[in-house]
């Protein structure tokens, strides 16, 4: 089992700071099956977004599945969203590439339901014993499900510090519109993170 | 094996640069001019049509009664045709009394389609309005549309805001996709100032809020964003949100908000269709309406 904390600072340049505690948790059930859960928080009293995914490895070895469940609640929109999103990752020892899908249910007067393309590709840079690079592009994470074009690109640090302890330092840029080819460099977000193996 | 993947790309960017696509690719990394930017030049910007004649609407019976039309997405090219002929001298009713459209007026922004669309849209009569669209920013278009077209964020009544029938109107600038700190501020001051004193309220821009499917590849960028905008145009009793940028018709009442997201007035799409909205005293509501292809 591992737990997990981070924090990120976003800079949106429409919609200004924001600063964001996760906390998750993974769990291996068997050799090949996994689940985690997490919650974020804006500082406010309550968890704002909850996930649960489960994940199995090694059907074959280089290909992962994944169904998650993502809650997210806006209480100064007076909206709340679900997300399931089943994927599906190539994984290589320099590129891993996911594609999946998400089904949104936003909740407002009405129920809508909109389908989304979700995508991940990213490239292995270094692995080295105490030091990790990777460079990834995607439209999601275990708290986020987004639109196509909700594309960010992050640049992820992982220090080993020991057996037990691992530090991340993430950062990104997003652009909008990059799919409509009007693209406008749109927000910034770091993170840094612990992993506790316990 | 990297010498024939050179010679793969290059064969293959130029096959891409080969085609009549009008598509700017190195907006993919950056673009001329960003949402707060235009945003600053609006007031040194012309509006496109005079609005006196709109503003000082006469009553009929008491009340307003008045219709317009609202198009999207004609991406006028050198040399093709679009449906923006057809509509302009066949399908305005003498009754409307201006034109409204969601943006992508050119393929690619160049001048020349500018001109060609500007021509087109003044030779209805009518005063017409447009949103920025992505297209219209494609090879540094915003330098041209600034000129031809004019400012992309601006608002503007219909009537007196006493009357029964008053309308607001508001075009926003989401050519990026986003927009920005500068237009998001001021379409908040500009609701909350103008809450209450009109019957109804109109929103036009290019990008859209929902996606159809899968397939949707082109929207507002962040969620957030438009969870946002919903809930303002909610808290500010909008009663319209047209939108284009899709190419397929859309229709949600969400809060009592009614957002459309049109279909394009391309000569190609088999199914081209306009909106008509029809404002009679305190009742406000929408036609589409099909065109067949040429």
């Amino acid at each position: 089992m591992a737990v997990s904390g981070t924090y990120r600072y976003t800079y949106d340049s429409t919609l200004g700071p924001k600063n964001q505690l996760f906390f998750f948790g993974t769990q291996n059930i068997t050799e090949n099956l996994s689940l985690s859960a997490g919650f974020s928080t804006a500082f406010n009293s309550l968890p704002e977004a909850f996930f649960l995914n489960l994940t199995l490895n090694n059907y074959p070895d280089f290909l992962r599945y994944r169904i998650s469940l993502l809650s997210r609640d806006f209480p100064d929109y007076e909206l709340t969203e679900n997300s399931i999103y089943p994927s599906i990752s190539l994984l290589t020892k320099y590129i891993e590439l996911e594609l999946g899908m998400s089904m949104r249910i936003l909740e407002a007067d009405i129920q809508m339901v909109t389908y989304h393309t979700l995508y991940r590709l990213q490239f292995n840079i270094l692995d080295l014993k105490s030091y990790g690079l990777k460079f990834r592009m995607s439209n999601f994470d275990h708290f986020r499900a987004g639109n196509i074009s909700d594309l960010y690109y992050t640049v992820e640090n992982s220090i080993f510090v020991n057996e037990q302890i691992i530090i991340r330092v993430d950062i990104g840029l997003q652009n909008a519109g990059q799919l409509s080819f009007a693209s406008y460099y749109s927000s910034f977000y770091g993170q840094i993170g612990v992993k506790y193996k316990l | 094996m990297i010498r024939n993947s050179i010679i793969l790309i290059f064969l293959l960017i130029s096959l891409l640069s080969s085609c009549d696509l009008g598509v700017d690719y190195g907006g993919f990394f950056n673009s001329y001019s960003n949402p707060d930017s235009r945003f600053n030049e609006r007031e040194s910007l012309a509006m496109h049509s005079d609005t006196s004649s709109l503003e000082s609407m006469a009553l009929s019976g008491g009340k307003l009664s008045f219709s317009f039309s609202i198009i999207s997405d004609i991406h006028v090219r050198d040399n093709f045709a679009t449906h923006l002929d057809q509509f302009v001298n066949d399908l305005i009713v003498p009754g409307d009394t201006f034109l409204l459209n969601c943006g992508d007026s050119t393929q690619s922004g160049y001048e020349s389609q500018l001109i060609s669309y500007k021509t087109l849209m003044d030779s209805s009569g009518l005063p017409w309005f447009a949103a920025l669209g992505n297209h219209d920013l494609y090879f540094e278009g915003w330098k041209y549309y600034r000129n031809t077209v004019g400012r992309s964020v601006y608002s503007f009544g219909i009537g007196n805001n006493s009357d029964p029938g008053s309308t607001y109107v508001i075009a926003l600038d989401s050519a990026n996709s986003t927009l920005g700190r500068k237009q998001m501020s001021w379409l908040e001051n500009t609701l909350k100032e103008q809450n209450g004193l009109w019957d109804h309220m109109i929103v036009f821009t290019h990008s859209q809020f929902f996606s159809d499917g899968i397939s949707t590849v082109v929207q507002f960028t962040n969620t957030e964003e438009i969870y946002k905008l919903m809930y303002l145009f909610k808290t500010y009793r909008v009663d319209y949100v047209f939108m284009g940028h899709n190419h397929s018709w859309n229709s949600q009442t969400i809060n009592n908000v009614k957002y459309i997201t049109l279909d394009p007035l391309q000569k190609e799409h088999s199914e081209d269709s306009y909106v008509r909205v029809t404002v009679d005293g305190t009742i406000i509501s929408h036609k589409r309406i099909m065109i067949p292809g040429l």
